[in-house]
C-alpha cells in the first residue's frame, strides 16, 4: 500500500512535468498544425541560455527562467518565419527542417559546451508528509506545471487574443481576409510554444539534469503526451501528461526494471493503432 | 508532335540514364582498388552497407511512408545473425536469409500502423517501434549481451577461394547484395506492374484505389521487402565490424539513413547510394567528428529542404538532359512508366462495352443507407443504374450525390442495404470496384502530377487488370483530343486538360460503368459544350453505361436517358428528363416553396 501511495504520489508529479514538457508542442499542435521536431532542441538551448546567464552571469533563478523564455521565444520566431512559415500543409518538408534544426543544434551544443551532464546550483530538501518522500524538486516543478497549464489553458480558450489564434487555425486564409495578421500571430504562437518549453526546461534541470542529449527525451515525452492526450486540446495535454506520468510511475514501482520502460511505449503503440486522434482530439487531423 | 517523335525520343533517355548507372558501377567497382589503406576500405564496406540500408528504406518511401525505423530492422538482421551465429553455431550462409526474413516479418507488423497512420504520425509510430526495440535488446541481456551488445561475430564463411575477413573482398561481396537490392528497388518502382502501382499509390493514394491497386497489400509488400533488405544489410554490417549494439539502432542512426534517400533523390533509381557514398564520404573526407558530422547532416536536410526538394541527382540527371536534349530535341521525363504504344490511326477503335445496350440493369442498390456517426447523408435509396446509356443524377448542393458515389465506389461506409452487382450481393472496397469495371473521376479532377498523360493513361489500364487493346488507348487519347498533351507531366496540366486527362483515365479500363462527378463544373461555354459531345461520344462508340452528376442542367437535359433526381439523402423523382422536369417535387427542391 505504501509503494501504491508512494508511486501514485510519484506519477502525479511526474505527470505535472510531462504536462509541462508537451504544453507548448501541444500548442503548436492545436494552433498551427506544425508538428516541431526541433521543439526537444529548442528545450535543450532554452536549458543551457538559463544555464549559462545563472553560471556566468549570475543572474538569481527567477531571472534565467525569464532568460530562458525570452531565448527559446527568439529561436521559435525564428524558426517559424523563415521555415514552418515555408512549409504550411507539407508535412513532410516540416518534419525534414525540424529534424535538420534538431540535428544542428544537437552537435553545435556538443562543440560548443561539451556533452558533460550539468546541473543548476540551485538546492532542494525533500518532504515526508504521511510517510511519503515528496522531493521539493518534483514537487515544486508539477505545481509550477499546473499554474502555466492553466495559464495556457486560460489564454487560448477564454481571451480575445486566444479566439483570434483558434480562429485562424480554423481558416488561416478567411481570418486574414477578416483583416487579421496572420503572420504576427503564427510568431506569437510559435514564439509562445518554445518559450514555454525554454521555461519548463529551466524548472526541470534539477530533476533531469542539462546535457545536449536530453532533447530526444524530451522531444519524444511531449509527442508521446500530445499523441495521448490528442492533437492542440491544452486538456488533453494534461490528461495525457497525467496518464504517462502515472503509468511511467506505476510499471518502474512494480515491474522488473529492464522491463518497465517498454510500457509507455507499449502505451503510445497501442494509441496510435487503436485511437490515433487520442484522448481528446477530433479524428479529421489523423486521415 | 506526330507519333513518329514520340518513338524516336524515348531511347535517348533511355541511354542516358544507362550511361549514369554503368558510370557509378565503375565507380563503385574501382574506387577502393585506388586505396591500400586498410581504414579507407573499411570505410567503403560501411558505405556500401548504408547505400543497401537506404535503397531499402527509398521502397518505402516511395509508396508514401517515411519511416524513422529502417536502422532497427538492420538490428534485426544483425542481431538475429548475431545469435545465430555464435549461440546456436548456425553457419553465417543459412543465417543470413533467416535474419532478412524476421527483418521482412516484423517490417509487416510495423506496415499494419502504415494503414491508418501516415505522414508525421507514422513517423512517431516507427520512432516508437525503434525505441522499443532498443528496450527489449537491453532487457534481453542473456541473449543480446544488453547495453554492450554482442561482439566477436564471425565473418561470412569464404567459399570458391574469397576469404572475406579481407576488406576488399568483404566490400565486393557487400557490393554484389547492393546490386541484388537495386534490382529489386528497380522492380518495386518501375519495373513491375506491382512497382508501378506502389509509385501511384505513393502519389495519391485515393486515386491509386480508383484505379484498382489494393493499397493494403501492396503497402505490407513494400514493408516486407524494404525491411528485409534492411535485415541483410545490418547483418553484413554487424559481421564486418563483428559486433551489434544497441547504439547501432538508435533512431539518429534511421535519420541518418532517412537523410541518405532524401539527399540522393528518392524519386530515382540510384539516388539512395549516390546519398549514402555522399553521406559516408564527406564527413569521412573532413575528417569529422561526431559532433561535427551530426551538424553536417543537419545542415544537409536543412538544404535539400530549401534548396532541393527532388534529391541531388534528378538535378544533375535534369542539367545533363537539358544539355543533351539541345542536340537530340529529346524531351524530359522522370518517370519510367511504359507510355501507350501509338498505332497508326486506322488502327484506333475503341473496346465494347462488356455490358450490352439495353440489358437493363446490372448494378443495382436496395434500402442503401449511408450515416456518418449521426448525421445521415443517405437513407433507403431503392434503384438500379440503366445499362447502356447514360443516366443523371441531379439535385440541390449537400443532396448526397457524390456520397451516393462513394458508397457505390466503396470510399464511404455502405451503413445500410445492398448493393447487387450483376445479380450478386457485394460489398463495394475501391480497388475491387475498379476490377470489376466501375470507374469514376473525382469533381476536382485528380491526374497523376508526376507522370505523363501517355504513361498516366497506360498506367490506368494496366493496374485495373482489365484487358485493354493498345487500339481501345489510342482511340480514347484521340477522341479525348489529348496526343498533343501526351508527354506533358499531370502538373502541368490546364484546368481543363486536367478534366479531359481525368476522364480519359477512367475510361482507360474500358469499364462497364463510368461514373462522372460534375465535368463540366467550372468550365467556360466552349469547354462545355465540346465535353458534352465527348461524353455522348464516348457513351455511343462503347456502348458503356454512364452515371453522370450535374449542375448544368441543360446539358443533363441533352445528354440523359433517364434521370433521377436526390434531395435530403433520398430519390424524388425518377424518370426520362421531360417527365422529371415537370415533376412538383422537383421545382419545390430547385426553387423552394412559392
Amino acid at each position: 500500500m505504501q509503494l501504491f501511495l508512494q508511486q501514485g504520489a510519484n506519477g502525479l508529479m511526474l505527470g505535472g512535468m510531462f504536462t509541462l514538457m508537451s504544453v507548448g508542442l501541444s500548442m503548436m499542435f492545436g494552433t498551427m498544425k506544425v508538428a516541431n521536431f526541433a521543439y526537444g532542441a529548442m528545450y535543450m538551448l532554452g536549458g543551457y541560455s538559463a544555464f549559462w546567464a545563472s553560471n556566468l552571469l549570475g543572474v538569481p533563478h527567477l531571472l534565467a527562467i525569464v532568460i530562458a523564455f525570452v531565448t527559446a521565444f527568439l529561436l521559435g520566431v525564428v524558426m517559424e518565419e523563415f521555415g514552418f512559415s515555408k512549409f504550411r500543409g507539407n508535412e513532410e518538408a516540416t518534419l525534414i527542417f525540424g529534424l535538420g534544426v534538431a540535428l544542428i543544434a544537437r552537435g553545435g551544443a556538443v562543440l560548443a559546451w561539451g556533452s558533460q551532464t550539468r546541473f543548476m546550483p540551485i538546492s532542494f530538501d525533500t518532504y515526508r508528509v504521511a510517510g511519503l518522500v515528496l522531493p521539493s524538486a518534483r514537487l515544486w516543478a508539477a505545481v509550477a506545471s499546473l499554474g502555466i497549464v492553466a495559464v495556457v489553458y486560460v489564454l487560448v480558450n477564454k481571451t480575445p487574443w486566444g479566439r483570434i489564434i483558434r480562429a485562424i487555425s480554423d481558416n488561416p486564409e478567411r481570418a486574414a481576409l477578416m483583416g487579421f495578421n496572420t503572420r504576427l500571430q503564427y510568431w506569437l504562437t510559435a514564439g509562445l510554444a518554445t518559450g514555454l518549453a525554454g521555461v519548463a526546461s529551466v524548472l526541470l534541470i534539477p530533476v533531469f539534469s542539462l546535457s545536449p542529449a536530453m532533447d530526444d527525451a524530451a522531444l519524444y515525452t511531449a509527442m508521446t503526451v500530445v499523441i495521448l492526450g490528442g492533437l492542440g486540446s491544452i486538456t488533453g495535454c494534461f490528461v495525457g501528461g497525467m496518464l504517462l506520468g502515472l503509468v511511467t510511475a506505476f510499471s518502474y514501482g512494480y515491474l522488473p526494471s529492464p522491463i518497465a520502460p517498454a510500457v509507455p511505449l507499449i502505451l503510445l503503440i497501442l494509441t496510435l493503432a487503436i485511437r490515433p486522434e487520442g484522448l481528446f482530439g477530433s479524428k479529421d487531423r489523423v486521415v | 508532335m506526330t507519333t513518329t517523335d514520340l518513338i524516336k525520343t524515348s531511347p535517348t533517355r533511355v541511354n542516358l540514364d544507362i550511361l549514369g548507372y554503368v558510370g557509378l558501377a565503375a565507380v563503385l567497382i574501382i574506387a577502393p582498388l585506388l586505396t591500400s589503406n586498410a581504414y579507407h576500405l573499411n570505410v567503403f564496406v560501411i558505405m556500401a552497407v548504408n547505400a543497401i540500408l537506404a535503397t531499402g528504406l527509398a521502397i518505402v518511401v516511395r509508396a508514401g511512408r517515411l519511416s524513422l525505423a529502417q536502422a532497427s530492422f538492420g538490428g534485426v538482421g544483425g542481431y538475429t545473425t548475431g545469435i545465430l551465429t555464435t549461440t546456436l553455431s548456425v553457419p553465417f550462409w543459412v543465417a543470413l536469409p533467416i535474419g532478412g526474413l524476421l527483418a521482412a516479418a516484423i517490417g509487416v507488423l510495423l506496415g499494419l500502423t502504415s494503414l491508418r497512420l501516415r505522414g508525421f504520425y507514422f513517423a512517431i509510430a516507427t520512432f516508437t517501434f525503434s525505441q522499443l526495440a532498443i528496450v527489449i535488446l537491453r532487457a534481453w541481456t542473456d541473449v543480446t549481451g544488453g547495453m554492450s551488445g554482442m561482439f566477436g561475430l564471425p565473418h561470412p564463411t569464404g567459399f570458391l577461394g574469397f576469404d572475406f575477413s579481407d576488406p576488399l573482398q568483404y566490400y565486393y561481396l557487400v557490393l554484389i547484395f547492393l546490386f541484388v537490392a537495386v534490382l529489386i528497388y528497380y522492380a518495386c518502382t518501375a519495373g513491375t506492374s506491382f512497382g508501378r502501382g506502389l509509385s501511384v499509390l505513393g502519389e495519391d493514394e485515393v486515386l491509386a484505389r480508383s484505379i484498382g491497386v489494393s493499397a493494403t497489400r501492396f503497402r505490407l509488400l513494400a514493408f516486407a521487402i524494404s525491411s528485409g533488405i534492411g535485415g541483410i544489410a545490418g547483418s553484413f554490417g554487424a559481421h564486418f565490424i563483428q559486433g551489434v549494439s544497441p547504439s547501432d539502432i538508435q533512431p539518429i542512426v534511421s535519420i541518418f539513413i532517412v537523410v541518405m534517400v532524401m539527399a540522393g533523390g528518392a524519386k530515382t533509381l540510384t539516388g539512395p547510394i549516390i546519398g549514402a557514398v555522399i553521406m559516408t564520404m564527406v564527413p569521412e573526407l573532413l575528417r569529422a567528428s561526431a559532433q561535427w558530422s551530426m551538424v553536417f547532416y543537419g545542415v544537409f536536410l536543412l538544404l535539400y529542404v530549401f534548396l532541393f526538394r527532388e534529391g541531388l541527382l534528378p538535378i544533375v540527371s535534369k542539367a545533363a538532359k537539358r544539355l543533351l536534349a539541345r542536340f537530340s530535341n529529346g524531351t524530359m521525363s522522370n518517370s519510367s512508366a511504359v507510355p501507350v504504344q501509338f498505332l497508326s490511326a486506322d488502327q484506333c477503335k475503341p473496346d465494347i462495352s462488356p455490358t450490352p445496350v439495353g440489358s437493363g440493369t446490372f448494378m443495382a442498390f436496395q434500402g442503401l443507407g449511408c450515416s456518418f456517426g449521426s448525421l445521415r447523408v443517405l437513407s433507403d435509396l431503392n434503384w438500379g443504374v440503366e445499362a447502356g446509356c447514360i443516366n443523371g443524377l441531379i439535385g440541390p448542393n449537400g443532396a448526397g450525390k457524390t456520397t451516393f458515389f462513394n458508397v457505390m465506389t466503396g470510399i464511404a461506409p455502405l451503413t445500410d442495404g445492398t448493393v447487387r452487382w450483376h445479380g450478386k450481393d457485394i460489398l463495394p472496397v475501391p480497388e475491387e470496384m475498379a476490377r470489376r469495371g466501375v470507374a469514376r473521376t473525382y469533381q476536382h479532377a485528380r491526374v497523376l502530377e508526376n507522370h505523363t498523360v501517355s504513361e498516366t493513361i497506360s498506367l490506368c489500364a494496366e493496374l485495373s487488370k482489365r484487358n485493354v487493346s493498345d487500339a481501345h488507348l489510342n482511340w480514347l487519347i484521340s477522341v479525348m483530343n489529348l496526343k498533343h498533351l501526351a508527354n506533358v507531366n499531370g502538373k502541368d496540366l490546364t484546368h481543363y486538360q486536367r478534366r479531359l486527362t481525368s476522364i480519359a483515365m477512367a475510361m482507360a479500363s474500358n469499364p462497364e460503368l463510368l461514373l462522372l462527378d460534375e465535368p463540366l463544373a467550372g468550365l467556360d461555354d466552349t469547354e462545355t459544350r465540346e465535353l458534352s459531345t465527348l461524353i455522348a461520344k464516348i457513351q455511343r462508340e462503347t456502348g458503356n453505361t454512364i452515371l453522370l452528376i450535374e449542375h448544368k442542367l441543360s446539358e443533363v437535359m441533352a445528354l440523359c436517358s433517364v434521370l433521377t433526381v436526390l434531395d435530403h439523402g433520398q430519390i424524388i423523382a425518377h424518370g426520362t428528363p421531360a417527365e422529371v422536369a415537370s415533376n412538383e417535387d422537383v421545382i419545390e427542391a430547385y426553387l423552394g416553396h412559392e
